[in-house]
């Protein structure tokens, strides 16, 4: 089992997945993933539930309780199955069999891919944000990539799929990106309108930072201009209709 | 204010600097006799018609505002001062000048409150305004010079307000630098240098970026 990680793998857990990987051990063992199985391991995935709260380890569960990191997780990641298994079908919507052959190509959700990947059931390729070709335009010009719409996670993302798919040129992209985009950012982001079409290019990371700037600076604004310290409460400005009398109006 | 280990770091709101500022002290000139006032914030008095006396901010803004007293306003608020100021400013394009820590919110507050009191009211809020544009410009440039290296950004002279604005900003800012320029991430210095033309050399980082 020198393979697992076993911080990545609940201890009761561990028998039954440690068969996944292990060609050489016991060649008669299936290596197969059964759906429940599978399933379980959703749900152990789905809560974290392997250790409790936090460790900062390298890019592991940077917040337990991040909502964003949470989400980001549901990102697919195209990968090819290098084990059959039986059963797990139900992962591609199009597959027409019940079971998953090996080599087969299809998009999973991040922390599936993740955990699949340790028990070396999959391999993952670079995923499309990372391309060549998306390299090229944003060396073209980064301000102007609509992050948002390839990868809304995609720094999150490339931090966790550089280790994956072992390509060290990944991390110097994203730094690269960020700091050409955070250019743009700075010089647009104080004084700027709630929505423009920058701030709808940006990923969510970029976009909170874009956030914070824009919102204390109308903060400011608002105070600079604004005169009484005393706001009135939304019920006290509306004005009671007075009903019409229905009755005939005198001449 | 949030601690350390909070990812997303509280602010003030402008009016909750405005109430800090308020601790301030001005002088003021009564126009009612009164003993010692005894405060929690300290003792404050005796009162005595035209001769000047030290108040925190807010108590002379409430004798104002009931036409008690007239506050003098501080020796920076005048034009000349103010002049010097924004001259330096200009001139000194990676420094701040000083100037009290709650500039913006003492004036605010007198300009609204004393108006009759300042002299060449107009003036002064004008330089006040030009002042502070002029040092948020340089936070602005300031925060260009950011990059994965910068540990911590020295901020010398800059104000309670100014500070509050930029705060979300830049500690966000300094994260994801700090995040994306790990070692974990970067593990090897580009090969084929197309993308970072400075990159081969990283260099330790550096623990503070004098400004």
């Amino acid at each position: 089992m020198a393979f697992m990680s076993t911080e990545d793998m609940p201890l009761e857990d561990e028998l039954t997945f440690s068969t996944l990987g292990l060609p050489k051990d016991d060649p008669t063992t299936s290596r197969e993933i059964r759906p429940e199985e599978l399933k379980n391991e959703q749900i152990l995935k789905k809560r974290k539930g392997n250790s409790g709260p936090p460790k900062l380890s390298s890019g592991r569960m940077p917040g337990y309780y991040d909502m964003d990191d949470i989400l980001m997780e549901d990102e697919p990641i195209s990968v090819v199955f290098q084990v059959g298994a039986h059963g797990c079908g139900l992962l591609d919507p199009g597959s027409e069999t019940i079971d998953i052959e090996k080599g087969m190509k299809m998009d999973l959700p991040y922390w599936l891919a993740h955990q699949l990947h340790l028990r070396q059931a999959v391999s993952i390729s670079v995923p499309a944000s990372f391309s060549q070709k998306t390299r090229k335009e944003i060396q073209a010009d980064a301000a102007c990539v609509d992050l948002k719409g390839r990868c809304p996670y995609f720094y999150e993302l490339g931090c966790k799929i550089a280790p994956l798919v072992g390509d060290k040129t990944i991390g110097s992209f994203l730094l690269y990106a960020f700091t050409d985009r955070y250019k743009e950012m700075l010089s647009k982001s104080h004084g700027a309108p709630a929505v423009t079409r920058f701030s709808s290019r940006l990923t969510k990371e970029e976009s909170q930072l874009f956030e914070a700037a824009r919102s204390s600076m109308a903060a400011f604004k608002k105070w600079r201009t604004g005169g009484s310290r005393l706001e009135k409460a939304a019920i006290l400005g509306r004005k009671r209709k007075r009903t019409v009398p229905l009755g005939p109006s005198s001449p | 204010m949030a601690g350390q280990s909070d990812p997303h770091p509280s602010v003030f709101s402008p009016p909750e600097v405005e109430f800090l500022a308020e601790d301030e002290t001005v002088e003021i000139i009564p126009k009612f006799s009164l003993g010692s006032l005894h405060m929690i914030c300290g003792d404050f008095g005796p009162f005595r018609p035209n001769i000047a006396s030290e108040v925190p901010l807010w108590l002379a803004v409430a004798l104002k505002e009931r036409g008690k007293c007239d506050i003098r306003a501080p020796d920076w608020m005048s034009v000349d001062k103010l002049m010097q100021i924004l001259e330096a400013e200009r001139e000194s394009p990676r420094e701040f000048q000083p100037l009290p820590f709650h500039y913006i919110e003492i004036s605010k507050l007198l300009f609204k409150h004393a108006h009759d009191n300042i002299q060449d009211i107009y003036m002064v809020r004008s330089l006040i305004e030009d002042i502070r544009d002029v040092r948020f410009h340089k936070v602005e440039t300031g925060l260009q010079t950011i990059s994965g290296r910068t540990h911590a950004v020295k901020l010398k002279n800059l104000s309670a307000m100014e500070v509050n604005i930029v705060r979300p900003f830049m500690i966000r800012t300094l994260q994801a630098f700090y995040k994306h320029d790990s070692p974990h991430i970067i593990q090897q210095p580009e090969k084929s240098g197309s993308r970072r033309p400075q990159a081969p050399d990283r260099g330790p980082r550096r623990d503070l970026r004098p400004r």
